[in-house]
């Protein structure tokens, strides 16, 4: 992929050691991205689940 | 009475005639916007204005197409130890921030900081050191969408010890305007040379889309 730097007014292509930081702060943040919220299926689903269980104790 | 100019009986261009008790001498022409100050019975001088700004303008970059980063890597020198950007609707990263250039390279650790981070959810305090960046907005980042506004200070930059100062203020508002992320922060660079460049980025490595990048040099005196 490539990028872009705005430098001293001058737009340039980045070069490979800046590509190479750069994908590598873009892989560091994909990595510590939040789970998805769960869907209400998801949580019906745990809901029921629990619902066993709590049963299953009485 | 005839008038000699001693010298080459060229005036100096934008120089002031005065008497040094024996013979007509000129001034230097000084700076534009200058004004001249007595010394007593020796010779006059230029100086600044009294109100006049100590910031000098140096040099405005504007974003007009998605870049990755917005590099300064000209402007600073000896004749200023402390710089000023402002920093006006930068659109695009979800945290803004900021890395010097010492040596040749830009520095990827060695960045101390204690801020302050008002976000949704309550302020927050963070203390941290050798990290890879300065970094302007919360952990919790913020839109893509969000315009950020602030004053970026880098203080003692020609010192070699270490020692190089941040001082910011930078903050966002949504593009709604009913939300955004403020960020107090105070930061040393521990690299021990002087710096040369400055680079604006995105901590999560998205592109500013827009914003406009000003550096600003603080007179000595």
């Amino acid at each position: 992929m490539t990028y872009q730097v705005l430098e001293n007014g001058s737009v340039r292509d980045a070069t490979a050691e800046e590509v190479a930081e750069i994908e590598e702060r873009k892989a560091a943040a994909a990595q510590v991205q939040p789970a998805a919220a769960p869907t209400k299926e998801q949580l019906m689903a745990e809901l029921a689940a629990l619902t066993a269980k709590i049963q299953a104790l009485e | 009475m005839p008038v000699t100019i001693v010298g080459n009986n060229t005036p100096t261009a934008g120089g002031v005639v005065y008497g040094d008790g024996t013979n007509y001498v000129s001034s230097s022409a000084g700076t534009s916007g200058q004004m001249l100050v007595s010394g007593g019975s020796g010779a006059p001088t230029w100086a600044a204005a009294p109100g006049a700004s100590a910031l000098v303008f140096i040099s405005v970059q504007t974003v007009s197409s998605s870049v990755a980063q917005v590099d300064f890597t000209s402007g600073f020198s000896s004749t200023y130890d402390d710089y000023l950007f402002i920093l006006e609707n930068v659109v695009g990263p979800t945290k803004l921030a900021m890395r010097v250039q010492k040596s040749a390279a830009f520095q990827t650790t060695g960045y101390n900081l204690s801020r302050t981070l008002g976000q949704a959810g309550g302020p927050v305090y963070e203390g941290a050191i050798n990290q890879s960046r300065w970094t302007f907005i919360s952990a919790n980042g913020m839109a893509t969408t969000n315009r950020c506004y602030g004053s970026v200070y880098l203080l003692n930059v020609n010192d070699t010890t270490g020692r190089t100062g941040c001082s910011a203020q930078v903050g966002c508002i949504s593009s709604t305007g009913n939300s955004g992320a403020q960020c107090n922060l105070t930061g040393e660079q521990t690299t021990a040379a002087a710096l040369t460049g400055v680079r604006f980025l995105d901590e999560d490595a998205n592109n500013i889309t827009a914003g406009t990048f000003r550096l600003y040099g603080i007179q000595k005196s």
